[in-house]
C-alpha cells in the first residue's frame, strides 16, 4: 500500500513535469492549453504556500508568548506589526496613501539601514581578507576589487590615466567570460538535478 | 541437548571409544533400565557408583585443548554416521501419524550414558550436519591500503577538531574588532558628508557609459503613447540605488507619454513602483494617475512558475489589477493579447537569479519586443553576459547609480544629484582605500614572517 | 524648509524613519534590544505585506471571486484548487502530512520542468551561441572599434568560458592504489578557469559594496538632512 502511495505521487510529479518540459519544445494548441492550466494551478499553490508560511510565523511566535519563553517580548511585537500592517493595508489597500506610508517609513528605512551596515562589515572584510597569509588568487581578487572601485569614482580635475577604460575592460571582458561560464555550469547543474526528479531517481517531495 | 554427549566424556581414549558407542544410532530397547537405575537411585543411594560412570568421569590432568580437539573429531564422525543413516531410511514418512512423524524406531536410541541412561525411544538431538563444521576463519585485521590508512587519519583529526571546543576568542580580539568596525563607520560618514558640509561638489558626475546611451537611443525610438510593460523587481533595501537608476529610465518614458502596466514578482514590489510613481509625479510634475496613465496589476507569485505563465498567458493570469478593475478590456490593454504585443518590458531588479528568470522563461516569447534590464552594479557581471551576447538577449542594459546618474544630471536635480554622488564618490574611496591599507600591511607582514623561513 | 512646513504625518514619518535608521545602524556598535526589536517589526510588516498581497492578488480573483459569482466552470476549477490547497494546509500537521505529497510533488515536478526548461532555451544555448558568435568575421568590420581588439576579447571570453567550465569538473581517476587525481591538463586549464573566477568575484564583491555603499550614503545623507531640518529656523 505504502509502495502504491509512493509511486503515485512519484508519477503525479514526472508526468506534470513532462507535460510542462515537452511545451518547451513541441507548440501543440492542446498541450498548451494544458500547460497552461497546469502553470496556473501551481502559481495559485505557491501562494497558499505563501499564506501558509504566515500563519506558521504566527504559529511559532504565538506558542512563544503562551509559553512565555525568552524574547516573548519580540514575538509580541512582531504580532502586532503583521497585524496591525494586515489591517491597515488591507482596508486601505496596498497601493493607498496609508499602504505608501508604512512602506516607505518603515520597510524602506530598516531595509536600507540593513545594507548599509553591511557596507562596514564588507569593508572590514575587505581588510582581513590577506590576514591568513596570501596567495595570486587572492591578490588577484583584491586587485580587481580595488580597480573595479576606482574605476567607477571620478574627481574633479584628477584622473589616473588608463584607470577607467582598464576597469571598463575588466568588467566586459574577463568577467563576462568567467559569468558565462558560471552561468553555464549553473545551467547544465540545473538540467541534471532536474533530469534525476523528472525521472524518479530524486524525491525532495517525501515518499 | 544429546543425553549421550558429555563434554567431558571424550577425555581419555576409553572414554573416546565410550563415547563412540554411545555416538551410534541403536535400536531403542525399552527404557527398564532407566527406570530400573531410577529405582536403585531411589531406593539404594548409598550403591556403589557404576562403571560407566566411573569411565565417564574426566581425568584432571587432561589439558583442554586435547578435550576440545577430541570433541570435535567425535563430532564430526557423529556428523559423518548420521548422514549415512538418514539414507538408509525406509519407513515413508508420509505413512508415520503426526506426532512422530520426526520420529522413527532407527532414529531413536537407548542412552548409553548420562541421566536418561538405559531409557529409550529418545530422539537424538543431531545438529544439522551442514553446521557441524569448524567455524570458517577470518581475519580481524581491516584490509587497508596506506593511502586509505593517511585519509582515514586526516578524517580522524578534522572530526576531532570539530568535536572539540574551540577556545574563545579572546576579549582583546572582540575589542580590537570592534574599535576596527567603529573605526570604518566613522571614516566612511566623514566621507559622507564632507561635500554636504562644504557643499563643494569635489567629484562630476560619471561620463555617460555606452549602455545607458544605447538604453536611451532604444526609448527613443519607441513612438509616444505606447505600451510599455514595467517589472519592479527589486527588494525595500537597494531602494536608493535603484530607484535612481530606475527613475530615469522611467522619467524619459513619462515624458514620452508612454502607459505603464506595471508587475513584479516580489511581494513589495507593486507598492515600491507605486511609491517610484508618485515621487516622479512630484519631482518631474507629471500627473500620471491609476487607469488613466498606468496600470498595476500586482504581484505574480511562484518565480519561474508565475513569469512562465504571464509570459504565455498574461491575461488570464492577472485579470484584475490592484483595485479590483478587469482592466484588459479597455484601451490600451484591449490591444494587449499577449505579451509580445508591448512596445517595451523594462525589468528592474537587483537580485541576478530574478535577472536570469526574466531573461530564461520572458523573453524568448517576446518576440521583436525589446528587453531593457535595470539592474544593481551586484547583478550586472551576471546580467552583463546576456546583454553582449549575439545575438543579444537582452537589448539594453543600465546598472546602478552611475547609469542613471547621466538622467538626473540633465534635468532641474542637477545640482542635488551631483552632491549626492559627491558623497558616494569620497566614502568608496574611502572605503576602497581602508582595503587596500589592510591589503598592503597583511601582505608585508605574511612576506616579513616568510622571510626568515 | 522647516521642520515646521511638514504636516503631522510626514513629521511623524520622518521622526520614525531616522529613528529606525540610528536603531539598525547602532548594530555596528554590537547588537542590543533596540535592533532587535526593530528586525521583529521589520518581519512583521513583511510578512503582513505578503499576506495582503498574495490575498488582493491571487486567492481572491482566483478563489474567493469564482466561488461566489462566477460560472459552473469556474467554480468547479475554484473548488478544485480549494481541495488541492487543503492538502497543502494539511502538511502543517506531522500525523497527515502524507496527504500533502501528492500537491508537493506536483509543485515539484512542474517547477523543475519550468527551470530545465529555462535553462535549456534561455541560458544553455543562446549563451553557446554567444561564445561562436563572438568570432562572426562578418560582424566583427561592421562594429566600430579595431577588428584585432575584438578578436582578443572574443578569444579572452572564450577561454574563461570554456576554463571556468572545466573548473567545475570534479571527476577523477585512481590510479592504482594512489590518491585519485585530476587529468594534468585537466588542472593546468582549472588553474585558468581559477584566474577569471577570481576575477569575476572580484567583479561581484565590488559590484555589492558600490551597491552598499550607495544605500549607507542614502541613509546617512537623509539623516544628516534630518538634524538640519530640526534646527533649521
Amino acid at each position: 500500500m505504502r509502495q502504491l502511495k509512493t509511486s503515485i505521487v512519484v508519477a503525479i510529479a514526472v508526468i506534470t513535469g513532462i507535460i510542462v518540459l515537452v511545451g518547451y519544445f513541441i507548440e501543440l494548441p492542446v498541450l498548451k492549453n494544458l500547460r497552461i492550466m497546469l502553470l496556473h494551478f501551481a502559481v495559485i499553490l505557491i501562494a497558499v504556500t505563501l499564506i501558509v508560511g504566515v500563519v506558521n510565523l504566527v504559529q511559532v511566535h504565538w506558542k512563544k508568548i503562551q509559553n512565555r519563553q525568552s524574547g516573548g517580548v519580540y514575538s509580541l511585537i512582531l504580532l502586532i506589526s503583521l497585524l496591525v500592517t494586515i489591517i491597515v493595508v488591507g482596508y486601505f489597500g496596498p497601493t493607498s496613501t496609508p499602504s505608501l506610508w508604512i512602506f516607505s517609513n518603515i520597510q524602506i528605512p530598516i531595509a536600507s539601514s540593513l545594507i548599509a551596515v553591511l557596507t562596514v562589515v564588507l569593508i572590514f572584510t575587505g581588510i582581513r581578507l590577506l590576514k591568513r597569509g596570501f596567495n595570486f588568487f587572492s591578490l588577484l581578487f583584491m586587485v580587481t576589487v580595488l580597480i573595479v572601485i576606482l574605476g567607477t569614482v571620478s574627481f574633479q580635475g584628477f584622473r589616473i590615466p588608463g584607470l577607467r577604460e582598464l576597469s571598463t575592460w575588466i568588467t566586459h571582458v574577463p568577467a563576462v567570460g568567467g559569468a558565462r561560464g558560471i552561468l553555464l555550469g549553473v545551467a547544465l547543474g540545473t538540467i541534471a538535478t532536474g533530469m534525476r526528479v523528472l525521472m524518479g531517481s530524486d524525491r525532495p517531495y517525501g515518499r | 541437548m544429546s543425553n549421550d554427549i558429555k563434554p567431558n566424556s571424550g577425555t581419555s581414549p576409553e572414554n573416546g571409544k565410550e563415547f563412540e558407542k554411545s555416538g551410534e544410532v541403536q535400536k531403542s530397547t525399552t527404557g527398564q533400565s532407566f527406570q530400573d537405575s531410577s529405582s536403585d537411585n531411589e531406593t539404594g543411594q548409598e550403591k556403589k557408583t557404576p562403571d560407566w560412570l566411573v569411565d565417564a568421569i574426566p581425568d584432571e590432568k587432561t589439558s583442554d585443548n586435547v578435550a576440545e580437539k577430541s570433541l570435535m573429531q567425535d563430532f564430526q564422525e557423529d556428523v559423518e554416521e548420521s548422514a549415512d543413516d538418514q539414507s538408509d531410511r525406509e519407513v515413508e514418512e508420509k505413512d508415520l501419524p503426526e506426532p512422530v512423524k520426526g520420529e522413527r524406531e532407527e532414529d531413536t536410541i537407548e542412552v548409553q550414558a548420562g541421566p536418561l541412561v538405559g531409557v529409550e525411544g529418545v530422539l537424538p538431538v543431531e545438529l544439522d550436519p551442514f553446521f557441524i563444521h569448524e567455524p570458517v576463519r577470518r581475519s580481524i585485521k581491516l584490509q587497508v591500503t596506506k593511502t586509505q590508512e593517511t585519509q582515514a587519519l586526516l578524517l580522524d583529526q578534522m572530526i576531532k577538531g570539530e568535536i572539540e571546543s574551540q577556545p574563545e576568542v579572546t576579549q582583546s580580539k572582540a575589542v580590537s574588532n570592534n574599535i576596527l568596525r567603529i573605526g570604518i563607520a566613522i571614516f566612511l560618514l566623514v566621507s559622507i558628508l564632507l561635500p554636504l558640509s562644504t557643499r563643494l561638489p569635489v567629484t562630476v558626475t560619471p561620463p555617460v557609459s555606452r549602455d545607458s546611451v544605447s538604453a536611451n537611443q532604444l526609448i527613443e525610438s519607441i513612438s509616444d503613447g505606447a505600451t510599455v510593460l514595467l517589472t519592479v523587481d527589486y527588494e525595500p533595501g537597494l531602494s536608493a540605488e535603484m530607484d535612481a537608476a530606475l527613475a530615469s529610465v522611467v522619467d524619459r518614458m513619462m515624458m514620452k507619454d508612454f502607459y505603464l502596466v506595471l508587475v513584479s514578482t516580489v511581494p513589495t514590489g507593486p507598492v515600491q513602483a507605486e511609491r517610484l510613481l508618485v515621487l516622479l509625479n512630484q519631482r518631474g510634475g507629471y500627473q500620471y494617475e491609476s487607469s488613466e496613465n498606468y496600470t498595476n496589476l500586482g504581484y505574480i507569485p511562484g518565480g519561474p512558475i508565475g513569469l512562465l505563465n504571464f509570459a504565455e498567458a498574461p491575461r488570464q493570469v492577472m485579470p484584475y489589477d490592484l483595485d479590483g478593475n478587469a482592466v484588459w478590456y479597455s484601451p490600451p490593454m484591449q490591444t494587449i493579447s499577449s505579451i509580445s504585443d508591448f512596445n517595451l518590458v523594462v525589468v528592474a531588479t537587483e537580485n541576478p537569479d530574478r535577472a536570469r528568470s526574466w531573461v530564461e522563461q520572458v523573453q524568448p516569447k517576446l518576440g521583436n519586443t525589446p528587453i531593457i534590464m535595470v539592474v544593481s552594479r551586484q547583478a550586472e557581471p551576471l546580467v552583463r553576459p546576456y546583454y553582449g551576447s549575439e545575438p543579444s538577449q537582452i537589448q539594453g542594459l543600465v546598472s546602478g547609480f552611475g547609469g542613471g546618474a547621466f538622467y538626473l544630471s540633465s534635468n532641474a536635480q542637477a545640482g542635488s544629484s551631483s552632491m549626492y554622488w559627491s558623497s558616494i564618490n569620497l566614502a568608496l574611496i574611502a572605503g576602497g582605500l581602508l582595503m587596500l591599507i589592510g591589503a598592503v600591511m597583511y601582505t608585508g607582514k605574511s612576506l616579513i614572517t616568510r622571510k626568515p623561513e | 524648509m522647516s521642520v515646521f512646513d511638514l504636516n503631522n504625518l510626514d513629521l511623524l514619518g520622518a521622526i520614525l524613519s531616522f529613528g529606525l535608521t540610528l536603531i539598525i545602524l547602532s548594530f555596528i556598535f554590537g547588537d542590543n534590544l533596540l535592533f532587535r526589536f526593530a528586525i521583529h517589526v521589520f518581519v512583521g510588516v513583511t510578512a503582513g505585506y505578503v499576506a495582503v498581497m498574495t490575498w488582493y492578488n491571487v486567492l481572491l480573483p482566483e478563489i474567493v471571486v469564482p466561488l461566489i459569482g462566477g460560472s459552473q466552470a469556474e467554480r468547479f476549477y475554484a473548488l478544485l484548487v480549494l481541495v488541492l490547497s487543503s492538502f497543502l494546509f494539511i502538511k502543517a500537521f506531522p500525523r497527515l502530512s502524507g496527504w500533502g505529497n501528492p500537491v508537493v510533488a506536483y509543485l515539484v515536478g512542474v517547477g523543475t520542468a519550468t527551470v530545465i526548461g529555462g535553462a535549456v532555451l534561455g541560458t544553455l544555448f543562446p549563451q553557446v551561441l554567444a561564445s561562436i558568435n563572438l568570432f562572426d568575421i562578418p560582424g566583427l568590420f561592421e562594429k566600430s572599434s579595431p577588428v584585432w581588439m575584438q578578436i582578443s576579447n572574443a578569444v579572452v571570453i572564450l577561454v574563461g568560458t570554456i576554463s571556468v567550465l572545466i573548473f567545475f569538473h570534479f571527476g577523477a581517476r585512481s590510479n592504482h592504489g594512489s590518491h585519485p587525481e585530476r587529468a594534468a591538463w585537466i588542472s593546468a586549464v582549472a588553474c585558468i578557469g581559477q584566474i577569471f573566477i577570481s576575477i569575476t568575484f572580484g567583479v561581484l564583491f565590488a559590484g555589492v559594496y558600490i551597491a552598499s555603499m550607495t544605500a549607507f550614503a542614502e541613509r546617512m545623507t537623509f539623516t544628516a538632512n534630518f538634524i538640519l531640518l530640526l534646527f533649521r529656523p
